[in-house]
């Protein structure tokens, strides 16, 4: 397998650069019900032999045809023949089919045909699924969900559904996954693109296609086109159409692994996107445009940046008011910030559109990220300040193409602030976020500040340092019973955020008693503090000051204390995806220990210096003994967040060196 | 003096308008609390056993963002209850209205139990979405009930951390209408009216303060107040009954489900096949709930009568498919055909509501099951899986009270019962320690009733892929992989299921220098250490019986010899009998510990008790033997 991900784009119109593979071995017959008691064999499958389900077929087809109520019509026919196994895949017999609607139109389900196929004695038998068992549900007003489970289903069934969905929105091209949650045996999606629609092909994913095929057909369509006038015209479009088809056999189950963006960025897909559309060779009318283009027309757009530097009442009746005496520009600017963070509620993340107006946004305080920080953007203009949004999107959402501007792709919004020649980023929708400090989501690569030069910033998790630092010490009392110490802990920006939230819902004294359990030898904390719980824009520091009794001849004594790394956060053996942290480690702790009055050392850790890969991290563990003290500096330091596949066995086993050193003793002997 | 005036003076010119403004709170009522009702008025009119209406106005405080969750809308309709006039106003801190819900706001969404493929039930939200703090919240909504066998219930706290200001609930019955109420906790009786014909009861709540959820509280229909409405007579869709006894709602149960047992002649075939040189009862039982295990799965769909009657037996025998209720009337079907009475039983499943009230009928149930009553013997069949063992009921189950639909109406009947006997989990452990700290380990376990739920469901619901990620993630060992694992069932009323498992564990012994350090308890730790140094409020309630039978034994390498052996424990008290003892003898480090507690109840002043038990298990489990290397 490919270590990196390969992604590129085909224009369709070019017709001659296609490369066509003639179809393979193992092309199933597509025919809906051509099922024979062969197919029915009890022999485990070669590409998964545990599988309780597979795929035998996922086939998909879209094409456009006319309509005289707009442009064109989407029409996509889906057909998946499934073999079950076993009881565990019965879940994959119950099917559901997103139906979109929007204020004037929606999507319709036609020709719904599904059949459950078993082998009684030598035949097969079908059953039907019946119309009444079939539920149309309107979930909310912006979709409907078809569903409905196969009747008569036994370990061995073989499920068949194909149906068709009518769409009239054509800029929703079906993106097809290769891949599904069990495996499959053959993927096939077929698209018929009229040359006067132009959409670019994006491909994703870690194999290369087992089958190809294209050709062009001249068609004609009558369609009406909506010129905003009061006049529709239908109108007679003649026009190649490019038919291609891609198939990939024998796709292994999509795999979930820890530490990865978002497993979407790992799956074999394809998706598209309208590029111009052409009914007259003339007058494109363009579609997708270049940044530049793009850019302009998004700081126009009223539902994102047309209104943007208007004069909004809110600024001078809340805002302005909430900031009360400001001591210099920044200071204003972060008093603005901090009254869209503290008032409005995030909704989540959505697209990066407004569906509410800036005023209306005002009254309602609440919205998505991306509503969130263009409302924020647009009080800094009303202050005075030079602020753009800058559109991204986040690691769940998987990579946005950045050779090409696809909006779609896009989820999230942030605020690029510009003051005194120095840049801050902000973002207001996340309640323990600082001034100038962006959540661990968005560090998903590029980003595109819309202005009229569409910048690219890279918001690279490689960027974050999140760096924490622990100092111990450790002091004989002078009772000569006990010891006493204290810990400071400076955890990084991010761990502090963590800290905070689980601060929201615990209290200080359930915190510490949750460290005092973390602890090797039993001890009673006594002074304790946090600092900065409430300063969002800094790392917390954490204190306390605790006992621990002298009782015993012998004491055992973990030295890096409740800091010690117990796992190995690499449990699996193998690995299917690049290993993408959020950010790059740096851990620092450091120990200094008066030798227990009346004992002395026994035997202690040795030190331990080791290299991951000569530069991509170290980790140093380096004790001394003076006579009086223990002085312990443990360092885990990695250079970047982001390991492809072949380094993770020695990633793996970096962590392993650590786990076990840091499990390492000192042990303590009374003098006789 | 001054502060009580202005008080006054506000209240006289704003007693009429009601004041919201937050001040208003008492410092009694704002303890511990997200969200304060400062008023709520609920108000059930009963027209007759077809039509009842239900009106809801209710005024919330939220003090801070985690009492949001208080201040929203929500409410469920269906096609048996309408759902209208839904008003929404908000407030500010000084009680001054801020804005009023808009109509277009309200979210009109499917309701999604995340079980059922289908169902009638919807719901309507709506979130003001404020967040200067405090600020209050008004929701008034008409409920129109289309019968009344669901009548609503009077719950004036829903949650912790809410304390109530004012809250009434009103129950008027018009000539002819009647109603039975089950009190919870009420402080006080209510207030009754007639009124020419009607007659009302009118319940209040006043001041109760804030609770906090506690570690293993009592359930909380236990402590605070509730009111709950059910019908003498009624009217459901097209049918009517009466619900005054249990074995009138039982009658009402066997007017849903008549007719709906004739079997297709193709699978009274099979019965016969499958049944006819069989003479054993029990057999033929276990052989038709295989024949209904293998032939079927569940689906739910709950729609028509509030998802009340069951889909036929034909239906179910074509589809191959049902819900509880279909499954269990097919199941008794299948056992009639074959001359073997069974019944059908509501019983509430899961952990929140467990059983019934014997002297309060009322339709309270989620869940159907089948009994087969023979006595000593009686089976209870659980249909909705197909991988259960006949006749155990289990954790969501058993121990609890259900309906049994006998031929002459319902009976009141216990659902088996799970104790530290039949809830067993033994264990034997061999494993070595090399030298340089890694442990490799063969485990052999058995488990039996409930202690058997969480391997039954790695067995049976898991892919082999998503065991094996459990399995090497669900001990608590560090850096360890499972190399081997097989299972083995016994199906019975107590099932049992043998687990054998071999594992490696990198660095499970810690070696510095001559030291080695090892924790000889491997796998069966106590985790909880719990905080006693806050006061306790509620009685303990601990709802799990079990056995615990562990023997360990771990070689180590030739040449160490015991520094450190940790002390044996013993610990016998009305929380559970505790025992752990170790050996180092020849190598060999031996490690004997037994663990038996019963589901009880513990008064709150024996919550430090309890904590210093977990403690003393806690330090037992987690102790280490240190060996040391000899010289040469």
């Amino acid at each position: 397998m490919k270590s990196f991900l390969w992604m590129l784009a085909v224009c369709v119109t070019a017709v001659q650069s296609f490369a066509q593979k003639p179809a393979p071995e193992g092309r199933p017959d597509v025919k809906q019900g051509n099922i024979t008691a062969a197919d029915f064999s009890k022999a485990p499958y070669a590409i998964d032999s545990s599988a309780h389900a597979v795929v035998l077929m996922d086939i998909g087809d879209s094409e456009f045809t006319g309509n005289n109520q707009s442009s064109f019509d989407l029409v996509y026919t889906h057909q998946k023949r499934i073999h079950i196994i076993d009881k565990n895949g019965f879940d994959h017999a119950t099917v559901q089919i997103p139906l979109y609607t929007s204020k004037t139109k929606e999507e319709s389900l036609q020709s719904l045909v599904a059949y459950t196929y078993n082998l009684e004695g030598d035949k097969v038998v079908a059953t039907k699924v019946e119309k009444s068992s079939i539920f149309i549900e309107k979930q909310n007003e912006f979709y409907k969900l078809c569903k409905f489970t196969f009747p008569n289903l036994k370990e061995g069934s073989i499920i068949e559904f194909k149906y068709k969905v009518v769409s009239p929105f054509i800029q929703n091209l079906q993106p097809w996954n290769f891949q599904d949650a069990i495996p499959t045996l053959w993927s096939e999606y077929t698209v018929g693109i009229p040359n006067v629609l132009d959409f670019l092909i994006l491909y994703q994913g870690y194999r290369e296609f087992d089958y190809t095929n294209q050709n062009v057909k001249n068609m004609s369509y009558r369609v009406t086109i909506d010129d905003h006038s009061y006049q529709r015209n239908s109108v007679d479009v003649n026009t190649p159409v490019t038919t291609t088809t891609w198939a990939i056999k024998n796709v292994p189950a999509l795999k979930y692994e820890n530490f990865t963006s978002s497993v979407s960025n790992h799956l074999q897909r394809i998706f598209f996107q309208l590029r111009t559309v052409r009914y007259d060779e003339s007058k494109p009318i363009q579609v997708m445009n270049t940044w530049e283009q793009i850019m302009k027309d998004l700081m126009k757009d009223n539902n994102f940046g047309g209104t943007l530097s208007q004069k909004h009442d809110v600024y001078e009746q809340e805002v302005a008011p909430s900031l009360g005496k400001v001591e210099n520009d920044l200071d204003k600017a972060m008093g603005i910030f901090r009254y869209v963070r503290n008032r409005f509620k995030s909704s989540g993340t959505g697209s990066i559109y407004l569906k509410q107006t800036i005023r209306k946004l005002g009254e309602t305080k609440s919205g998505t990220a991306a509503e969130i920080n263009l409302f924020l953007t647009s009080m800094l203009r009303n202050g005075g300040f030079t602020a753009r949004p800058v559109i991204l999107s986040t690691r769940s959402n998987g990579i946005a193409p950045d050779m090409f501007p696809i909006l779609n792709e896009f989820n999230y919004v942030i605020c690029l602030l510009e003051h005194d020649n120095k840049k801050y980023f902000l973002d207001a929708s996340r309640k323990k976020m600082g001034f100038g400090r962006l959540p661990l989501a968005v560090y998903n690569g590029q980003a595109r500040v819309v202005d009229e030069l569409p910048l690219l910033m890279n918001l690279s998790p490689d960027s974050i340092q999140e760096t924490s630092v622990v100092n111990v010490s450790i002091n004989n009392t002078d009772n000569g019973t006990e010891l006493e110490g204290s810990v400071s802990i400076d955890p990084g920006y991010y761990e502090s955020t963590d800290i905070r939230d689980e601060l929201d819902s615990k209290t200080d004294s359930v915190y510490f008693a949750d460290i005092e359990k973390k602890f090797e030898p039993v001890i009673r904390i006594g002074h304790k503090s946090i600092d900065g719980l409430k300063d969002f824009e800094s790392p917390l520091n954490i204190y306390y000051e605790f006992k621990t009794d002298l009782n015993e001849d012998v004491l055992y004594f973990n030295p890096m204390f409740s800091e010690k790394l117990k796992e190995n956060p690499f449990k699996s053996q193998k690995r299917e995806y690049p290993v993408e942290m959020p950010y790059v480690m740096n851990r620092r702790f450091t120990l200094n220990m008066e030798i227990p009055k009346g004992y002395s050392v026994d035997e202690m850790p040795k030190s331990e210096k080791i290299l991951l890969n000569d530069k991509d991290g170290y980790f140093e563990y380096v004790i001394n003994n003076n006579g009086r003290n223990i002085i312990l500096n443990s360092r885990i330091m990695l250079a970047k967040s982001t390991f492809l596949n072949a380094d993770y066995e020695p990633l793996r086993a970096f962590f392993g060196v650590i786990v076990k050193k840091h499990a390492e003793m000192i042990v303590f002997k009374k003098n006789k | 003096m001054k502060y009580l005036m202005i008080c006054l003076v506000l209240f006289a010119t704003e007693s009429k308008a009601q004041s919201y403004a937050a001040f208003f709170i008492p410092d009694s009522l704002r303890k511990n609390a997200v969200a304060v009702c400062r008023l709520e008025e609920k108000k059930v009119e009963i027209f007759s056993s077809s039509k009842a209406i239900v009106r809801n106005r209710y005024v919330i405080t939220v003090l801070n963002p985690h009492g949001d969750g208080y201040g929203n809308y929500s409410n469920h309709y269906d096609k048996l209850r309408k759902l209208n006039n839904i008003n929404g106003t908000l407030y500010d801190a000084l009680g001054k209205k801020i804005k009023s819900m808009q109509k277009k706001d309200l979210l009109d969404m499917a309701y999604n139990d995340e079980i059922s493929l289908m169902t009638d039930d919807r719901m309507k939200r709506f979130s003001f979405n404020h967040t200067s703090y405090p600020y209050t919240v008004e929701f008034t909504d008409e409920e129109q009930l289309n019968g009344t066998f669901f009548l609503p219930s009077w719950n004036p706290v829903p949650g912790q951390k809410f304390s109530v200001q004012h809250s009434s609930f009103e129950v008027v019955l018009h000539e002819g209408a009647d109603v039975r109420f089950k009190e919870l906790n009420v402080p006080e009786k209510p207030i009754e009216k007639v009124a020419g014909k009607q007659k009302s009861y009118v319940w209040t709540l006043k001041d109760f303060p804030a609770y906090e959820r506690e570690w293993f509280q009592p359930a909380p229909e236990n402590f605070l107040p509730n009111v709950y409405l059910a019908p003498v007579e009624f009217t459901i869709g097209n049918y009517t009954g009466k619900m005054d006894t249990w074995e009138n709602l039982g009658k009402f149960i066997l007017q849903l489900n008549a007719g709906k047992d004739a079997l297709p002649p193709a699978i009274a075939a099979d019965v016969k096949r499958l049944i006819g040189n069989v003479s054993n009862r029990e057999e033929k039982i276990r052989l038709l709930y295989e024949y209904l295990q293998q032939n079927t799965r569940y689906i739910s769909i709950q729609m028509g009568i509030g998802g009340w009657q069951p889909f036929d037996a034909s239906y179910v025998a074509t589809k191959r498919y049902g819900d509880c209720k279909a499954l269990s009337n097919y199941m008794v079907s299948l056992l009639k055909e074959a001359g073997i009475t069974a019944h059908y039983v509501l019983i509430n499943s899961g952990e929140a509501r467990r059983g019934l009230w014997e002297d309060f009928p009322a339709p309270y149930f989620n869940h159907a099951v089948v009994c087969v009553p023979s006595g000593k013997d009686t089976l209870w069949l659980e249909c909705t899986s197909q991988t259960i063992s006949p006749g155990y009921m289990g954790s969501s189950t058993g121990n609890r009270k259900a309906l049994m639909i006998a031929d002459h109406g319902g009976v009141v009947v216990n659902s088996p019962l799970y104790t530290a006997k039949e809830n067993r989990q033994v264990r034997k452990i061999q494993a070595q320690v090399d030298e340089s700290g890694n442990l490799k380990a063969s485990l052999n376990t058995r488990f039996s009733g409930i202690e058997q739920e969480t391997q039954h469901y790695l067995l049976h619901n898991n892919t082999a892929a998503m065991r094996e990620k459990y399995l090497n993630q669900s001990l608590d060992l560090p850096n360890y992989s499972v190399e081997a694992i097989r299972y083995n069932e016994t199906k019975s009323s107590i099932p049992e299921i043998e687990e054998y498992m071999e594992l490696k564990a990198t660095n499970y012994a810690t070696i510095t220098g001559k030291r080695m350090f090892i924790t000889p308890n491997l796998v069966n730790k106590v985790s909880t250490r719990p905080d006693a140094s806050k006061p306790r409020k509620y009685a303990v309630v601990y709802p799990h019986s079990f056995t615990h039978a562990d023997t360990v034994e771990i070689s180590v390498p030739a040449g160490y010899e015991p520094e450190s052996i940790p002390k044996d424990v013993t610990v016998d008290n009305p929380f559970g009998k505790y025992s752990i003892r170790f050996e180092v003898k020849d190598n060999v480090i031996r490690m004997y510990r037994r663990y038996t507690r019963e589901a009880a109840t513990y008064p709150a002043s024996s919550y430090a008790d309890l904590a210093a038990f977990y403690h003393a298990l806690y330090q037992a489990d987690h102790s280490r033997v240190v060996l040391v290397k000899q010289s040469e």
